[in-house]
């Protein structure tokens, strides 16, 4: 091979016939008769351009047809075709064919698509940086139009909060009077109940009762006599069985006053605990309400002017509650980094899926992340510029850590998602093609590479 | 680890009962006594050249055993007993296949004939003398001499005990029940019930032991007369100098060799492993010698230092017969040549195996498999074989491929084949029990499983869930596991995929100990419990064999990384030491467990680069590469939860760090083949101890965190976080040796050095007096090496003499067994560098390679040459570096084919 075999155009002056060759980059002088003579001298490995001798060197490809490009000098003569020319494996066991052609014309056909990708990018780009600013505009709108409305409400609750109140305290009254006659009452029902065994009832329904009776009693100081408890647990169970009914039809209703009906309806669940499908269903119904009923549960008398002022009370907390909500969360999306112009502001409130042959991966930008049902995390972060989005706390992974996915934004014509990976455990990757990424500096680099022929 | 999942010898019937019998307790068991010679039975068969007599025992005269003496070549000698008149229906298991067939016998004569004024006869190998054993009558001692000094006494403490095999008591008494210890406690001396507890049942944890077979373990002490130091009996996580496990108030458990997988074992355990090799080789300042125990059973060892000094130590198998073979030295080449005329050497790795190989459980399709291949280019590092773990299956049926994730194999391996790489896949002894899996209803159908104690296939959990396990030690079913191998039948295999045995302990997820019941049945009748420590290494035989057999011209040498191992396995392929951590004591345990592995035969091992559980950090990653690059087989490889760490996947300057270790692995491949190659002619170790090197220096004997590859390049890799420096002891004093830091090239003599270790450091020395064969033309891997010129590295010792050796071949078939290799040696002596063909070659010229060398670095030469001239009158250009005592010559382009002369004037 020639002094010059290996060497880039752009360095060929360097390696003009002489009685001496400086190593390029290092401080050393040897014989030009050392070129190329496979035995490295320079410790730059600049005296091999040619060979593998210098491990440090590398070997330029011509790869006329296609695009020049350098190997490391250890690919030279290893018997892999790394060249498209083949001008690697000029002394070697295998016969390297030129495929520069093909390849060429492959990647000029990649590289146009690249290109048409950009230009289409670029153009969606506009649209979007156009329907961010709309955006924007209508999210200001909206918020001023929202902060407006909320004080109104306020007073209104306010109001309505002090007519609550005084209603509340009258029914306490005739509640107390009403217990007193009913506990009266009661006293006798259980003198007649001890004449006949009770049925035995499951663990779990004694325990269930026992913390309601506990409750009870705990309200009322006066009822610790143990021989009290079965009527209070009785008188709990019979009015939580009422209000259960009461919520699924109103026949029963009728039923509300009458101590025997109460009975039999004790009677009823005893029979049905003996059924343990239906045990249970009772069983976590009672678990289910206990806890959230008021104390103010026993009496439903005269309930309908305070009860409708509770629920107009209630309407209007939770009209302003969405509207703080609504304000919190436009808020959150303008504090967000949407990019110069707001262009990756449309992508808000959007989803994007991507398929795999095991599940749907699922990111919605600014928001959240998914596996399928699987939660991969929550929108945390930008990184590297734009160039990343960090979703982070997803689902506990058993052994591991929370999921969170990182999202690599992309240039592409149209927002995609593409090529899922798990480079650590329960820690994902996904790539994201959209025209927000895309540049006119890059297309200019893109169109420059195409100008010079490649 | 939880240690509870596995039994100490307290735990197990057998050796309580046997050890017992050393600790100075009451020994309730009868049949426990003396045996003594009859006399008139002592035989000298000159045919069959053994020497036979009966034992009998002292008290129970019908215990009556048979023993026979021999000698074999290069100073063995060999001792066998077992009962005279056994049961017709019960017999004890022989170990086979694990001696090679070319063993023989020598020829013996009486040094002192037995007569009946004396209580010992003696004798002597028929021609050499090497040593001599003498036998006391009553009660039975067996000595061995060597060099006319008592090296090893046999039953001195009279722990020779044998339980004869018997017919089951018909009347099932209440010592067939565990569980009576409080009765068993009141009645202690009288009572059998202690005497017979686990004699025809144990219990462990949840698990039954039917032992239809009743008691029949052996029990045998020998001391090492005058030894300071006791090695091998791998696999353990403890240091490569045993530990005493009694006497002087030490209570240890005694060191266990029963094959098992051991979830996250710890460091410094005598628990047991993966695998077994019953060698224990004891060296003190004058002698080496050795003790092989050939017994595949559960088996327990005691170490205990008594006057003397001397290491006495007691051995307790659960079956089979005593066999015991005595390698008398006297050094450590003679012990390991010893040993290897026993079982074999190593087979010759292929040279891509001594790459390096990137490993992750799980490397999980096609695609992921094409992104690692391409980042080792991308970053410019070497690398031979990527692995694919269990995932890559069709639900954990071996021979299959997840059709989602591996669509084409075939393609697959192609485009690795381009660059020359290789794949290894896994493949399990456990066997999914689905009747839609063709290796299932085959083997189910040609009834080839191990059966349970009833008869039935034996069904274990295992990664498949309900498996069957193939019962390898029938020859039939080994060849038929082999035959699974051909293209045609693996589907999707190819030429450049190779095997990964894992799980052949065998691991059985819901079994005792995480293994199978003892009681399982193997072919011609034998219990689970004769064979359990063989039945990796007949599985890994039969997976290798496969790989042969495969190729139609059947000369492709096979690549069978198998956990399970035993004696003999080093003939097979290569072991490594299973599941370690991502911890620096695991890093440190790493060569010790290695040298350990190294002296008993079992050279081409490694430890997973990085640890197998949890996630290194880029500190530990890159000492851990560092380390691995100079042990034998080096993989990087992690488990499912950990993340990645490919080595490029860090900062600098860690991840160049992890590729310059990588590289430099490859600059020395020269070097590991030769050491491999030399290995198969004289089975010395890979990696040695520094005390195999320099036998004679007392205060070496301990070291075991420095090895010596072949007897030139000693490392002492850092294995402590944050080390800026570190104490390397440079062996030799007494022979004046000096070495020389590879890195700066200056010489040191030999010492003990406080050395800096920045992270970029790997404490590597060449001996003075070595010469070291490199390529240092590092390629994508091992093969685009094959041709490329050799760097000749001289490293002068005080007299300015050197020497050291070459080997070459094709790298990968079995054409070396026929000659066809070049095994050269260079010398450097008179201020001549002599290249010729080794004394000890036994090529016959067949081959030749391309190669030539390129480079002949010398270092330690006094003053500049005025000339180096050839042999033909060539004068040959050179560079000389004063300050370094440097020589170094440039091109000088010999063919490895041919000799030559270089005289320097």
């Amino acid at each position: 091979i020639t002094p010059q075999y290996g060497v880039a155009p752009e360095e060929l002056e360097f390696y003009k016939e002489n009685k001496v060759f400086n190593c390029l980059r290092s401080n050393k002088e040897i014989p030009f008769s050392q070129v190329n003579d496979d035995y490295c001298d320079c410790p730059d490995g600049t005296d091999e351009p040619g060979t593998a001798a210098c491990s440090n060197g590398h070997f330029w490809c011509t790869n006329k047809g296609h695009k020049g490009a350098y190997i490391p000098s250890s690919y030279v003569n290893d018997g892999v075709c790394d060249c498209c020319d083949g001008s690697d494996e000029y002394k070697s066991s295998i016969k390297c064919e030129n495929k520069c052609n093909e390849l060429g014309e492959a990647t000029r056909k990649k590289h146009n698509e690249e290109v048409e990708r950009y230009t289409n990018g670029l153009k969606k780009k506009k649209e979007m940086e156009e329907e961010g600013s709309r955006i924007i505009k209508e999210k200001f709108v909206t918020l001023e139009t929202l902060k407006k409305e909320i004080d109104p409400i306020k007073s209104e609750i306010k109001e309505l909060e002090v007519l609550v109140e005084r209603k509340r305290s009258e029914k306490d009254d005739e509640e107390k009077r009403l217990k007193d006659a009913k506990d009266a009452e009661k006293q006798k029902d259980t003198q007649k109940e001890e004449a006949t065994p009770t049925p035995t009832n499951t663990e779990e329904t004694v325990e269930g009762e026992a913390k309601v009776g506990n409750d009870d009693s705990n309200n009322n100081n006066n009822d610790n006599d143990e021989d009290l408890k079965p009527t209070v647990e009785e008188k709990l169970t019979s009015e939580l069985l009422e209000t259960v009914s009461k919520g699924k039809d109103n026949e029963n209703n009728n039923n509300h006053n009458n101590n025997n009906n109460n009975n039999n309806n004790i009677n009823t669940i005893r029979k049905d605990n003996d059924n343990s499908e239906n045990k249970s269903i009772l069983d976590s119904f009672y678990k289910l309400i206990v806890p959230f009923l008021p104390n103010s549960f026993v009496s439903f008398k005269d309930m309908g002017n305070l009860e409708g002022l509770e629920n107009e009370l209630s309407n209007k907390k939770s009209s302003l509650k969405q509207k703080q909500d609504e304000i919190e969360k436009i808020e959150k999306v303008l504090g967000y980094d949407t990019g110069v112009n707001n262009v990756f502001l449309p992508l808000n409130g959007k989803c994007f899926d991507f398929k795999t042959k095991e599940y749907t991966y699922t990111v919605c930008p600014f928001d959240k992340a998914s596996q399928g049902h699987t939660s991969l995390g929550k929108f945390e972060s930008w990184k590297d510029g734009h160039n990343q989005m960090v979703f982070e706390n997803g689902q506990q992974c058993w052994g591991g850590p929370k999921r969170s996915i990182k999202v690599f934004m992309e240039c592409g014509s149209e927002n995609e998602l593409y090529d899922v990976n798990e480079p650590g455990k329960c820690e994902y990757t996904i790539k994201f093609r959209t025209p927000a990424m895309c540049t006119e500096e890059h297309l200019k680099v893109l169109k420059l590479e195409s100008d010079h022929g490649l | 680890v939880d240690s509870s999942k596995f039994k100490t010898c307290q735990e197990s019937h057998f050796c309580k009962r046997q050890r017992q019998t050393h600790e100075g307790e009451i020994n309730p068991m009868k049949s426990f006594q003396t045996f003594n010679v009859i006399r008139d039975t002592v035989k000298l068969n000159q045919n069959d050249k053994t020497i036979t007599f009966d034992l009998q025992e002292k008290t129970a005269k019908d215990n009556v055993l048979t023993m026979k003496l021999e000698l074999y070549e290069n100073g063995i000698v060999r001792m066998r007993a077992q009962e005279k008149s056994p049961l017709a229906n019960k017999k004890r298991y022989h170990v086979n296949d694990v001696l090679l067939d070319s063993i023989k016998t020598q020829s013996i004569k009486w040094k002192e004939e037995p007569k009946s004024s004396s209580n010992h006869f003696s004798f002597i190998h028929g021609e050499k003398q090497c040593c001599y054993v003498q036998v006391q009558l009553e009660p039975f001692k067996l000595d061995v001499y060597i060099m006319g000094e008592l090296a090893i006494t046999t039953n001195k403490d009279g722990l020779f005990h044998f339980e004869p095999i018997q017919e089951k008591p018909t009347i099932a008494g209440p010592e067939n029940k565990e569980g009576n210890t409080e009765e068993n406690n009141n009645n202690n001396n009288n009572n059998n019930n202690v005497a017979h507890e686990g004699y025809w049942e144990e219990r462990f944890q949840s698990h039954q032991d039917s032992k239809p077979n009743g008691p029949m373990s052996i029990g045998m002490d020998f001391t090492f007369v005058g030894s300071s130091h006791v090695y091998g009996i791998p696999e353990h996580s403890t240091r490569l100098s045993l530990k005493s496990t009694t006497g002087n108030g030490i209570k240890e458990n005694p060191y266990r060799l029963y094959n098992l997988d051991v979830f996250e074992y710890e460091i410094d355990k005598t628990m047991a492993l993966y695998g077994s090799v019953p060698l224990m080789i004891s060296h003190d300042t004058k002698k080496t010698t050795a003790i092989f125990w050939l017994n595949a059973a559960e088996t327990f060892v005691d170490i205990e230092d008594v006057e003397g000094p001397s290491k006495k130590t007691h051995w307790i198998s659960e079956t089979g017969i005593l066999d015991v073979f005595y390698l008398t030295g006297p050094t450590p080449s003679s012990i390991f040549k010893q040993y290897a005329y026993l079982t074999g050497t190593t087979q010759l790795p292929q040279m891509f195996s001594l790459g390096y190989h990137q490993c992750k459980w799980n490397y999980k399709s096609e695609d992921h498999v094409k992104e690692i291949d391409a980042g080792f280019d991308k970053h410019q590092i070497p690398y031979d074989v990527i692995w694919l773990d269990i995932e890559h299956t069709d639900g954990k049926r071996y021979f299959t491929w997840d059709n989602n994730n591996f669509p084409t194999p075939e393609e697959m391996l192609k485009a690795i084949a381009v660059k020359n790489r290789k794949m290894v896949n896994i493949v399990d002894p456990h066997i999914k029990r689905d009747n839609g899996y063709y290796i299932h209803s085959e083997a189910q159908s040609k009834g080839y499983y191990i059966k349970n104690k009833d008869g039935n296939d034996y069904d274990g959990w295992c990664w498949p869930g309900s498996s069957s396990y193939l019962d390898f030690t029938n020859p039939e079913i080994r060849d038929w596991w082999a035959s699974q191998f051909a293209y045609d039948k693996y589907k999707g295999s190819a030429p450049n995929l190779y095997i990964w045995n894992d799980m052949n302990e065998p691991s059985v997820f819901n079994g005792p100990e995480v293994s199978m019941h003892k009681d399982a049945k193997h072919w011609g009748d034998y219990e689970h419990r004769d064979l359990h420590n063989l039945y990796g290494f007949y599985y890994h035989m039969a997976s290798a064999d496969g790989l042969i057999k495969r190729n139609p011209d059947q000369n492709d040498r096979p690549f069978v990384l198998s956990r399970a191992f035993f004696a003999g396995s080093q003939r097979i392929g290569a072991i490594w030491t299973g599941d370690n951590a991502a911890e620096w004591s695991h890093l440190d345990i790493a060569n010790p467990m290695l040298l350990s592995l190294n002296i008993a035969g079992i050279t081409f091992s490694g430890a997973d680069v990085g640890g197998f559980f949890g996630n290194p950090d880029a500190e530990l990653l890159a000492r851990w590469y560092q380390a691995g690059a100079f042990q034998p087989f080096f993989r990087g490889h992690a488990h499912l939860d950990s993340r990645h760490r490919e080595p490029w996947l860090f900062d600098e300057p860690y991840s160049s760090v992890m590729k310059d270790a990588i590289i430099t692995r490859y600059t020395y491949l020269p070097l590991w083949y030769t050491t491999f190659f030399e290995n198969t002619i004289n089975g010395s170790p890979v990696i040695n101890p520094l005390w195999v090197q320099y036998p004679k220096e007392q205060e070496l004997f301990d070291i075991d965190d420095t090895i010596i590859i072949s007897n030139s390049l000693l490392v002492k890799p850092v294995t402590k976080q944050g080390a800026k420096s570190m104490k390397v002891i440079l062996p030799g004093k007494s022979v004046n040796e000096i070495w020389y830091d590879v890195d700066t090239e200056k010489p040191i003599e030999a010492g003990t050095y406080e050395i800096d270790t920045p992270l970029e450091k790997i404490p590597v020395y060449q001996r003075g007096g070595s010469i070291i064969p490199k390529k240092e033309r590092v390629r994508r891997s091992s093969a685009q090496m094959k041709d490329d010129p050799f760097t000749i590295r001289i490293a002068l010792d005080k007299n300015q003499f050197a020497q050291g050796q070459l080997y070459i071949d094709d790298e990968h078939s079995f054409d070396y067994k026929k000659g066809n290799y070049l095994y050269k040696q260079f010398t450097f002596k008179d201020n001549t560098l002599i290249f010729n063909t080794h004394p000890e070659s036994k090529q016959n010229g067949k081959f030749t390679s391309p190669s030539t060398i390129e480079k002949i670095i010398i270092l330690g030469y006094k003053q500049k040459p005025t000339s180096i001239v050839s042999e033909d009158g060539k004068q040959l250009s050179f560079d000389y570096d004063q300050s370094l005592s440097k020589l170094t010559i440039r091109k000088p382009d010999f063919s490895v084919n041919s000799n030559f002369i270089l005289k320097f004037n």
